[in-house]
């Protein structure tokens, strides 16, 4: 788990469909020298809450895009595991791949989307700065 | 009936430590029960009348000695996936049983088979012990701040027990046969399991997924191999359990070789036992983690340990006996707490077993070389054994004790008290108190874990590790968060909709990559 990548641009992941790499840009982490090395640099935003959100047919699209951008082999995972709610024993076998490897490609496909739902669910979040005053989200 | 003479206090259900109290009672009156050993003040003579000689008491040990670290680890194991509370039955059945051979032995072979009993109880109740006071604690309060107070209220009622029915069976045993002593030991164990049975168990180690057999002896085995984090407090469980098992196996020599009258054994003795409860009553009085008081207590030990060395009166022998026995027995309640702040309660039972096997293990070639060396050399200069295993156990506790302030000091920028929580991460064991060990996962690494952690597919360790970081990170605690909302939001979609792509051609793509 190296933080060495080159770092892409802010907030985003270097690229779909990677297999390797951190699933979480680099730069949102404080650099190895820095104080608390290896922390956030700036939480995560909030995600607006249910009320807020636009309707499901948006999410889905959005959702639908984020998938569409994904590898194949991250693709298959998670649509089996996720959409369709196959157990990981079931999801190794069905695809032939070990249990780390099933994981591996999850949780690379996982980190993926719920950075393109970041993009689309904090963008207009301008409410509250990136201060405190944690409610959770529903 | 409102005619009853003093009405039951009505339970104060705001105040944890008293319901913690109740429950704990039976467990206490069991532990008193089984600890109440008539026969064992008179167990050298009645041996010797049986036609025990030194050799053969020399067979005796060794034999008990293999048999509990046999049976530690597998009585751990069944603790941790049966039932913590019948285990322990099972130990007051076996001290039933070595009172019972023990009673009707006429022979030296016999008086070996009730011995192995007694090992069998031992293994039983050692380790399971602690592991059920650490999950009641931890169920009832919520964290394990309590733990070393009560296992040593544990100890001190078996302190007690020990003192008391030593001094009433040396009495009876005077006015009857030895023989008898064991006979009434019997009953006396029997009434321990009825007091078992009243005791409720707590359920933390069920809470967790059945796993099979075999994955729950991989995971104990990686959690008692795991280097770094467990391996001093590892060390540090079995030297400090080897000093009071070597002073306690051949402290009465120190009598011997002064040549004191055998009237004074019984106070020694008595003295030397209660050390377990005095011990228990300063554990977590003491705060072992500070450079200052853990200094004055590592130099009182190593001191102790050095007066064995040399030849002196009675009571100073005895005195450095009880102070170093003391403190080492506040020390080990404090390493125990360690332990169990640093395991998961699916295999509680069975790393502490582990440990205990382990150490008695490391004592058996060290009380064959104890005996020879102060037959060769001298009681005086065996006891420098002691003095280097001392001087040990202060070198682990120092150097823990600066290891967890340079943990603290490098620590989260967040780094609130740890709270406890009991959401829905499904995990019991989180109900953790701030332990000394300080989570170092940084948050670089817990986004990388999460799917994992979902799956349940970590090892206890960065398990803990991560449930630990949780509370005091409130940008981990949101990108959890988020990827629940994430995994929620995907399972909402209709597959059909999701894409124009075939599935089975998908799947189909999948197999024909590469690699």
């Amino acid at each position: 788990m190296t933080a060495s990548h080159d770092p892409p641009k802010e907030g985003s992941l270097p690229s779909n469909g990677t297999d390797e790499g951190p699933t979480v840009d680099p730069s949102r982490f404080r650099g190895p020298g820095e104080p608390y090395a290896g922390h956030w640099r700036e939480f995560p935003a909030q995600w607006r809450s249910l009320e807020q959100q636009a309707s499901a047919e948006e999410i889905h699209s959005q959702l639908a895009a984020a998938f569409a951008r994904l590898s194949d082999r991250q693709r298959a995972v998670i649509r089996l595991r996720d959409v369709e709610g196959y157990r990981p024993a079931d999801v190794c076998s069905i695809l032939d791949i070990s249990a780390s490897d099933q994981r591996a490609l999850l949780h690379r496909a996982r980190a993926f989307i719920r950075a393109g739902l970041d993009d689309y669910l904090a963008a207009n979040e301008q409410v509250t700065p990136a201060s405190d005053a944690d409610p959770e989200p529903a | 009936m409102s005619g009853l003479p003093h009405a039951v206090a009505e339970p104060k259900r705001s105040r944890p430590r008293n319901s913690l109290r109740r429950r704990l009672l039976p467990l206490y009156l069991a532990v008193s029960l089984q600890g109440f050993l008539l026969w064992v003040p008179v167990e050298k003579l009645f041996m010797s009348e049986i036609g025990f000689d030194p050799a053969s008491v020399g067979v005796m040990a060794a034999a008990y000695a293999a048999i509990v670290p046999i049976i530690e680890i597998p009585s751990g194991i069944l603790a941790d996936r049966w039932s913590r509370r019948g285990v322990l039955v099972i130990s007051s059945v076996a001290l039933m049983l070595c009172a019972l051979i023990g009673g009707l032995s006429d022979n030296v072979a016999t008086y070996i088979v009730s011995a192995l009993v007694l090992g069998f109880y031992f293994a039983m109740y050692s380790g399971t012990m602690d592991a059920v006071v650490y999950d009641t604690v931890l169920e009832e309060t919520g964290d394990s701040d309590a733990f070393e107070q009560r296992i040593g209220r544990v100890r001190l009622i078996e302190s007690i027990a020990l003192v008391a029915s030593s001094l009433l069976g040396g009495w009876l045993a005077s006015l009857t046969t030895p023989r008898l002593m064991y006979f009434l030991s019997v009953p006396i164990a029997a009434l321990s399991i009825i007091a078992y049975l009243r005791f409720r168990e707590p359920q933390l180690h069920k809470t967790e997924e059945a796993t099979s057999l075999r994955s729950h002896l991989a995971v104990t085995y990686r959690t008692l191999a795991q280097r770094g984090r467990l391996l001093p407090i590892i060390g540090l469980a079995v030297l400090t359990s080897l000093v009071l098992q070597v002073v306690f196996e051949f402290g009465p020599l120190w009598l011997v070789a002064l040549a004191v009258p055998a009237v004074l054994y019984g106070p020694y003795w008595a003295a030397l036992t209660s050390t377990f409860g005095l011990g228990g009553l300063l554990a977590g009085k003491i705060p072992l983690s500070r450079p200052a008081p853990l200094g004055i207590i590592v130099g009182l030990m190593i001191l102790a340990s050095l007066v064995l060395t040399r030849e002196t009166g009675v009571l100073v022998v005895t005195i450095a006996q009880v102070v170093l026995v003391l403190l080492i027995v506040v020390a080990s309640i404090h390493v125990t707490r360690l332990m169990h702040d640093a395991v998961p309660s699916a295999i509680r039972s069975g790393v502490a077993s582990g440990v205990g096997a382990f150490s008695w293990i490391v004592f058996l070639p060290t009380a064959l070389a104890f005996g020879i060396v102060s037959k060769q050399a001298g009681l005086h200069t065996a006891s420098w054994m002691i003095v280097a295993a001392t001087v040990g156990i202060g070198v682990v506790l120092f150097t823990m004790a600066l290891d967890g302030r340079a943990v603290i000091r490098s620590g989260e920028p967040a780094a609130a008290a740890p709270e406890t929580r009991s959401s829905d991460r499904g995990h019991a064991w989180n109900l953790y108190g701030s332990g000394e060990l300080v989570s170092d996962l940084t948050c670089v690494e817990f986004v990388e874990l999460v799917t994992a952690f979902l799956d349940g597919s970590l090892d206890p360790i960065t398990e803990r590790r991560l449930v630990d970081h949780l509370p005091n990170c409130i940008g981990c605690e949101r990108y959890l968060d988020q990827f629940r909302e994430t995994i929620r939001m995907l399972g909402d979609l209709p597959a059909q909709g999701l894409s124009s792509e075939d599935r089975d051609a998908l799947l189909a793509a999948f197999r024909d990559r590469p690699r």
